[in-house]
């Protein structure tokens, strides 16, 4: 009995130690050529250098500007009804199928895809046998899509249940360019060792046109593959900085607002805001995701004189509580909390600074961008959630009471309904009215381009994405790409305060405008752009 | 120093739900002299459970709909957790006299596989009917900015007070079941002297399934605490039982007692190592695992259990 008890005590150990050292979630776990955060990379040059935001002054300058405006200012001449919407969309995406043919973009006879601004890319140094047309065999393109459906992160995999239905409604309209979409999803469970395991098979069986990845670990994980397979990586759900570097990764882009100008938002905002001398505290998710925001705010905190102290604490991404990482930022007593996390994290990082007497010393505390979403986020954190400011990336949460009336996010809840998803889901929200409306664009641009949709249109499409109109984002924010002298979809944004018993995000002054003024990032491990 | 104190009040509420799964698997430990690995799963199933009482039929909780035939569904969170610990403790009974009847009568190695084996199964069930998104479980204990005792400078919350207190309840049932009734006296004959215990009449596969019930309840208890206190998700008792393991392997398999305060040393030790040595949060698990090797180096019977011995 004594042996056998020893026995098992001896292989509890080990496999007890076994799960404490295993199942990395981090592309820091991948080769050692792939990007991977580190901490001594902060810092190392000023902010203003970097790539992947606006310099500090002209983020302050936007920061002040949109302090002194109104939210509720007066917008542009925009369109009033839905079919107003779509003769702009189309005069929009003419103008772009116009400038295409009037540049000379596309794929040459010797291999060469031209695009705007400089961007090209060489095909003949895609793989033997890469084809243009590859996944438009049967009438049906598949976009493949890898994300967390379970896990920590799994209420991003709602974003998918709304693009589908969004293509579930494209479909019904008659598809595009003589195509009808799938959008084939694999749970990668934020765990970047499954996300290689899920294109590894994606591209052997499913061969996608196209794909798509959720979460800066998993999308670095297999960047290098698309890239060297030469498959469009399209409008990945992170907004690592790395995304805006057309020379090196001309076959990834990005979408949302990147995580440095996120950053130095927040201290623009930081610095208008509250008095010299402020301590800072940020609750870091211990990953490629976290460690951007950390690098990109520490190199402004670095900067400024008014930031006293940028403390950190980093946390476990698998983490099921923050209460040991909080008790010790709460220790500092900081002026400033910046949550820089993402998931379930969202909703513990919020109620544990509300347990841990955070908020009720602190001048201001945010909540990062990917937190945004109201159903998923704010309102199951309850009471604690009031108050709590946010770069909010420009994005207009469907669910949010204010937009029950706007006509097209009025429009994108009866139709994500009439598609079989759940208008009550912030996140199926978003990923309906505002992304699925720009698959449709580019889908629609890649069409009408010389060839028609194929994977070359398709970055094409992106590349010289111009001067959009996004009624499922702020007045303002324009999404505008000019191949590689524009690396970025969206480069402005809101700073919006939660209202708990409204369930509302209340904008802040008015929207920032940084469009065209992100540098590209050409991201080194370790080092940062 | 403050910090310091905050830190050990934060560790003890991890500390009660370590202790009660330890006390859960301890239990059923001595009903079968085999560790039950999918212990947190089942206790999780009942956490499940609790959610769906406690929400509205409209809701997307799976088996809210079910439960809504019941009078007064959607039931306060308390009556459901009592509840959901009546239905987890019910389903390992199940389990033991269904898919384990001769769990006892296994090699260590098989009856590990075969523990293995129905996590796996429990787990696959509990993501197919729950998902693997994280659900809002509610608060057992106010849990607000407010609500705390100030003991010297530091904050001990509400929710720590109230889930020792349950977990202090849980197991004082469990020891005056152990001793004051037959049958709780007759698992603890069985226990100690199973071939004697036979002998004079006692029915071991009975007392057996009553053991699992009691760990199941005791595992649900645990896991509705602690989703309370954070989110209830379908991976929230796997580190649990990690923990757990290493505190019932560090207070000893037959001690309850040993169970509770393995359970409050390894939350102690996973607050304070990284938080005085400047390892990372991911390496909190190993500071606790280091601490149950040096036991298991100088004290393998753990701190509280019996050291063997044998007859020559």
């Amino acid at each position: 009995m004594r042996r056998m008890k020893k026995n098992f005590a001896a292989l509890a150990v080990v496999a007890m130690v076994a799960a404490a050292c295993g199942g990395g979630d981090d592309a820091s776990d991948a080769p050692a050529d792939e990007p991977a955060a580190e901490e001594e990379a902060a810092a190392e040059e000023p902010a203003e250098e970097a790539g992947g935001a606006a310099s500090e002054e002209d983020t302050a300058a936007a920061v002040e500007e949109a302090s002194n405006e109104d939210a509720e200012a007066a917008a542009e001449e925009l369109p009033t009804t839905l079919e107003g919407w779509l003769e702009l969309w189309e005069s929009q995406r003419a103008a772009i199928v116009a400038t295409a043919a009037e540049e000379g973009w596309g794929l040459g006879d010797d291999g060469i895809l031209v695009g705007p601004a400089g961007f090209t890319i060489d095909t003949n140094e895609c793989p033997e046998g890469w084809n243009n047309d590859e996944g438009l065999d049967d009438g049906v393109i598949t976009i493949g899509v890898t994300t967390a459906t379970s896990g920590s992160l799994a209420a991003y995999g709602n974003i998918y249940t709304g693009l589908g239905a969004y293509f579930d409604w494209i479909n019904d309209q008659g598809g595009i360019g003589g195509y009808t979409f799938e959008v084939d999803v694999k749970d990668d469970e934020y765990v970047a060792t499954k996300t290689i395991e899920a294109w590894a098979e994606f591209f052997q069986s499913v061969k996608p046109l196209v794909g798509h990845t959720l979460g800066s670990p998993n999308t670095f994980s297999v960047q290098g593959e698309f890239n060297s397979q030469c498959v469009p990586q399209v409008m990945v759900s992170t907004g690592h900085q790395a995304w805006g570097d057309p020379e090196n990764n001309p076959w990834t882009t990005g979408y949302q607002l990147s995580y440095a100008s996120e950053a130095l938002l927040w201290g623009a905002w930081i610095e208008a805001n509250t008095e010299p001398g402020v301590v800072v505290a940020g609750l870091v998710m211990d990953n490629d995701f976290g460690l951007a925001y950390e690098q990109a705010f520490q190199d402004f905190a670095d900067n400024s004189d008014h930031i006293e102290s940028f403390e950190i604490v980093r946390h476990d991404p698998a983490a099921a509580t923050l209460t040991n990482e909080v008790t010790t930022l709460a220790a500092s007593n900081p002026d400033v909390f910046i949550s820089m996390t993402a998931g379930n994290p969202c909703v513990l990082a919020i109620q544990e600074a509300a347990r841990s007497g955070i908020t009720e010393t602190a001048q201001a505390y945010f909540t990062p961008s990917v937190c945004k979403a109201v159903s998923a986020y704010m309102a199951p954190a309850g009471e604690a959630a009031d108050g709590w400011y946010i770069v909010g990336g420009g994005v207009k949460d469907t669910t949010d009471p204010k937009y029950a009336d706007d006509l097209y996010i009025s429009w994108a809840n009866e139709t994500l309904e009439e598609f079989g998803g759940d208008a009550t889901i912030s996140l199926q929200g978003e990923g309906f009215a505002n992304r699925g409306l720009v698959w449709e664009q580019i889908f629609r641009i890649a069409a009408e381009l010389e060839g028609g949709i194929n994977r070359t249109n398709i970055m094409l499409a992106q590349r010289g994405f111009a001067e959009f109109t996004h009624p499922g984002l702020l007045d303002g924010i324009v999404i505008n790409m000019n191949g590689n002298a524009d690396a970025y979809f969206i480069e402005g944004s809101d700073i919006s305060q939660f209202d708990n018993a409204a369930q509302t995000w209340v904008q802040q002054g008015g929207t920032i405008d940084l469009s065209g003024l992100s540098p590209n990032c050409a991201w080194v491990a370790g080092e940062g752009c | 120093m403050t910090l310091f104190l905050q830190r050990i009040l934060d560790g003890l509420f991890n500390g009660s739900i370590y202790g009660a799964l330890a006390v859960a698997i301890a239990i059923s430990h001595r009903a079968t002299g085999r560790v039950n690995l999918a212990q947190g799963e089942i206790g999780l199933f009942g956490g499940y459970m609790a959610l769906a009482m406690a929400s509205p039929a409209a809701s997307f909780v799976a088996g809210a709909a079910l439960f809504s035939n019941l009078p007064g569904h959607p039931f306060n969170l308390w009556v459901a957790t009592l509840i959901s610990v009546f239905i987890a403790a019910m389903l390992a009974v199940a389990l033991q006299r269904v898919v384990m009847r001769d769990f006892g009568e296994s090699t260590p190695q098989r009856a590990l596989n075969r523990s293995i084996a129905l996590l796996i199964c429990v787990s696959a069930v509990i993501s197919s009917q729950w998902g693997g998104r994280a659900r809002v479980f509610g608060q057992l204990f106010p849990s607000g900015a407010d609500d705390y005792l100030n003991v010297a400078g530091a904050r001990l919350r509400y929710t720590t007070i109230g889930a020792w207190v349950v977990v202090i309840v849980a197991c004082g049932l469990v020891t005056f079941f152990m001793s004051k009734t037959k049958a709780g006296l007759s698992f603890r004959a069985l226990t100690d002297n199973r071939a004697s215990s036979i002998l004079v009449g006692i029915q071991p596969k009975k007392l057996m399934a009553i053991g699992w019930g009691i760990s199941g309840a005791l595992a649900a208890l645990a896991a509705s605490l602690a989703a309370s206190m954070s989110l209830l998700d379908s991976s929230l008792m796997f580190r649990t039982l990690i923990y757990a393991l290493a505190a019932v392997t560090l207070g000893g398999f037959d001690s309850l007692r040993g169970a509770v305060v393995g359970g409050i040393i390894v939350a102690q030790a996973q607050t304070l190592v990284p938080g005085y040595l400047g390892l990372p949060t991911e390496m909190s698990i190993v500071a606790a695992l280091m601490v149950l090797i040096a036991v298991l180096v100088f004290r393998p019977w753990g701190l509280f259990g019996q050291r063997p011995v044998e007859r020559v």
